[in-house]
C-alpha cells in the first residue's frame, strides 16, 4: 500500500521547522500521530526507525507528522539555539497544524527525552487521545549526566588519559550560564538547566499511555516499572510492552528493531476497536 | 583475577550494546576492546557505563573512565570485580 511521504517546511516565528508527513491517501483516517525526536546524536540514529513506523502508522489510517526542533536535524537555527521551552513550543505548532489539518484525534509519540516532550505537552492540549512512550527517558538530570560524560570519554579516546573535564564542572558551567559543547553540540544553558529539573514521575499523563522498552525478558526496567506502578495507582492506564532487540537510537550501526514496530503499529487496533 | 561468571556478565553487556552476535570470534576474557573494536565509539562506551551501573549498583566516576579499564575484557571485569569488593 502507498505510503504518501511529503516534506515541508512549518513556519513558527523566525524558525522554519522541518515536519515530514506520512499518509496513505486510500485508507480512511482515524486519528493521526505527531513524533517528537529523541535529544542530538540519538535524534541521527533513530531517523530509520522513526520514519518505518510513521510509513506503518499512515498504513493503519492514522497520517504521521515528524518533527525536526528548532537547531535539530534540517530546521533553522543551532542545537545552541534550543531551548526546552522553544521545542515544546515546537511541538505544539505542530500538534497545531496536524489537529487543524485532519480534525482528528491526536496521538502523541516520543522516543527517550522525546517522551519528556510529549508528557509535558500533553498538560497542555485537550483531546489527547493516547501517548507512545518509546524508551522514554525518566530523569532529565541522569540523562544529561550520561551526555555530557560522552565528553569525557572523547577526551579519553583521544590522548588516552583519564579526562579533565568532569560531569560536576560541566554542569556547574550550565547552571553559571554557560553552554558547554559535548560530541560537537553546544548545549545552551537554558537547555541544560531546563532538561535537568524534567522528571517524568512530575508529568503523570491524563490519556493512555503505551509504553516500549528494549528488554529481554520483556520487563520494564526497576526505575521504569516504579514509575509505571505509581502511575497506575494513581488510575493511569499504562500499558507496558518489552521488546528483544538494540538500543537502536545509540549503535554504532544503524538497527532496526522490527519487533518493536509490530507492537506500536497493533496498539493502533486499540483506537479502532475501544 | 575476576571470576568466570562476572566475565560472562560483562560479555553479555558488552555483546548487548555493540551487537556483536555476528562476530566470528565471540568475545572472551582476552579479548581487546579499545582500539580493537570499532563499534566502540564514545556513545557506546557511555552505553556500557550506564549499563554497569545499573546491573551492579554502583557508581563509575569520572577519573575512573580510562582507557585501560577499557583495554580488554579481562581489564574491564578487574574494574567491575575492585568496585564490587569496595562495598
Amino acid at each position: 500500500m502507498g505510503v504518501t511521504i511529503e516534506p515541508f517546511f512549518l513556519p513558527y516565528g523566525p524558525h522554519s521547522l522541518f515536519c515530514v508527513f506520512y499518509t496513505c491517501p486510500v485508507v480512511e483516517a482515524k486519528g493521526c500521530i505527531l513524533y517528537f525526536p529523541p535529544f542530538a546524536e540519538e535524534m541521527h540514529k533513530s531517523r530509520r526507525m522513526a520514519a518505518l513506523q510513521a510509513r506503518e502508522f499512515a498504513r493503519k489510517g492514522y497520517p504521521t507528522l515528524i518533527l525536526d526542533p528548532v537547531g535539530c536535524g534540517d530546521s533553522s537555527g543551532d542545537f545552541e539555539d534550543a531551548d526546552w521551552n522553544l521545542w515544546l513550543n515546537c511541538g505544539l505548532e505542530a500538534h497545531h497544524w496536524l489537529s487543524a489539518k485532519l480534525k482528528l484525534p491526536v496521538i502523541l509519540w516520543g522516543l527517550r527525552t522525546g517522551a519528556l516532550i510529549i508528557s509535558t505537552l500533553a498538560e497542555r492540549l485537550v483531546q489527547i487521545e493516547a501517548l507512545i512512550f518509546w524508551q522514554p527517558v525518566l530523569n532529565g538530570e541522569l540523562f544529561l549526566n550520561q551526555f555530557i560524560r560522552i565528553k569525557l570519554v572523547n577526551e579519553m579516546l583521544s590522548s588516552n588519559l583519564s579526562p579533565t573535564s568532569s560531569v560536576r564542572n560541566s554542569v556547574e558551567s550550565l547552571e553559571a550560564g554557560n553552554s558547554i559543547e559535548v560530541g560537537g553540540y553546544m548545549i545552551s544553558s537554558s537547555l541544560g538547566t531546563q532538561l535537568r529539573k524534567t522528571k517524568l514521575q512530575e508529568l503523570p499523563p491524563t490519556a493512555p499511555v503505551y509504553w516500549f522498552e528494549i528488554s529481554d525478558d520483556g520487563k520494564p526496567s526497576d526505575a521504569s516499572l516504579k514509575l509505571i506502578q505509581n502511575w497506575t495507582e494513581k488510575g493511569i492506564k499504562v500499558e507496558f510492552q518489552g521488546l528483544s532487540g538494540v538500543n537502536f537510537w545509540s549503535s554504532s550501526e544503524l538497527e532496526t528493531c522490527q519487533p518493536l514496530l509490530k507492537a506500536s503499529t497493533q496498539v493502533l487496533e486499540y483506537f479502532s476497536n475501544p | 583475577m575476576p571470576n568466570p561468571l562476572l566475565t560472562d556478565q560483562i560479555i553479555s553487556i558488552l555483546s548487548k550494546t555493540l551487537n556483536l552476535h555476528n562476530l566470528t570470534t565471540p568475545l572472551n576474557q582476552d579479548s581487546l576492546l579499545l582500539g580493537a573494536l570499532p563499534e566502540l565509539d564514545s556513545m557506546a562506551v557511555v552505553s556500557i557505563i550506564t549499563d554497569i551501573e545499573d546491573k551492579f549498583g554502583f557508581i563509575i566516576h569520572d577519573d575512573e573512565i580510562s582507557a585501560d579499564n577499557f583495554q580488554s575484557v579481562a581489564s574491564l571485569s578487574n574494574f567491575v570485580r575492585n568496585k564490587l569488593d569496595e562495598f
